[in-house]
């Protein structure tokens, strides 16, 4: 199910993940499976237990702005569009994880890695929620 | 005053990554200075990332690929010195695929280079459209120096 454009996101980051005060390095979204997680703000109040480890920073999205990045038309390949949206997909020990999500999936790394770059310009528009410990 | 980089044998042994100094000439006087150092720094620092360094499954940069990196740093700057223009040290991390990965910013404007794939990768990105605010493609070292162009513009 996808989350409501009004919720706010948040996103742990590390402290290596900081290339200046404010400015978030693309590599914070880095994710194996391309699908950035995310805790949704509505369903977990405290950022501090966004946090993956006791140094990190939180940073914080909308999710209207996260759909916002575009629609990616895929090219070559019987004229599929991608769209970015943000799905619940709760976990036993987290029922407010979320994730970015392409659909369909991305073909190229090179359109996930514009994801990144787009997902941490808007995180680094935000005051962050917590600042990793430097 | 004309910039002459100098990369030591020593420095392009793995094992041991010494400073990396710059001579510069001026009037018969020769005076030595970091060049690329904080890069190469930043650089070797991947060396000690483990399988999942990032708590998320990410692969850590193998040696190849970081060595792949040094040498596309040497060229770019070069490439930069060529055109009278001056290196500035980028934030360098490593993608989930374990590929090094470089990022500057002035302003607006970022560039974003990715060392570990068959050809060096450049992103410009100067908003967060994938359509409109970004452009990607392979790169040269001699690319490099128009990209930089853009991003000081």
């Amino acid at each position: 199910m996808a989350v409501a454009d009004e919720e706010f996101l948040r996103r742990s980051f590390k402290p290596s993940d900081v290339a200046a005060p404010g400015r978030l390095s693309s590599t914070a979204f880095n994710d194996p499976g391309q699908c950035p997680s995310v805790d949704r703000a509505l369903l977990r109040a405290d950022p501090s237990h966004t946090k993956r480890n006791p140094e990190d920073g939180v940073a914080e999205l909308l999710t209207s702005e996260v759909r916002g990045i575009t629609n990616i038309e895929q090219t070559g390949q019987n004229g599929a569009v991608y769209k970015i949206d943000v799905h619940e997909r709760p976990v036993e020990d987290n029922p407010a994880h979320a994730q970015v999500e392409a659909a369909p999936d991305f073909a190229g790394g090179s359109r996930f890695k514009k994801l990144k770059e787009a997902l941490s310009l808007l995180a680094s528009k935000r005051p962050w929620l917590i600042n990793p410990g430097l | 005053m004309t910039c002459l980089p100098i990369y030591s044998d020593t420095y392009r042994d793995d094992s041991a990554f010494p400073m990396l100094f710059e001579r510069t000439q001026s009037g018969g006087d020769s005076i030595v200075y970091i060049a690329l150092h904080s890069t190469l720094k930043k650089l070797n620092d991947l060396r000690g990332f483990q399988a999942n360094w990032d708590g998320r499954g990410s692969v850590p940069p193998t040696s190849e690929k970081i060595a792949q990196a040094r040498e596309l740093i040497e060229a770019m700057h070069r490439a930069l010195a060529e055109v009278g223009e001056t290196w500035k040290t980028p934030h360098v991390a490593a993608s989930e695929e374990g590929d090094v990965v470089m990022e500057w910013w002035r302003n607006d404007r970022k560039l974003t280079v990715y060392v570990g794939g068959a050809q060096p990768e450049f992103f410009q990105v100067w908003g967060p459209n994938i359509e409109d605010e970004m452009r990607d493609g392979a790169m040269t070292p001699r690319q490099f120096a128009d990209l930089w162009d853009w991003l000081m513009e």
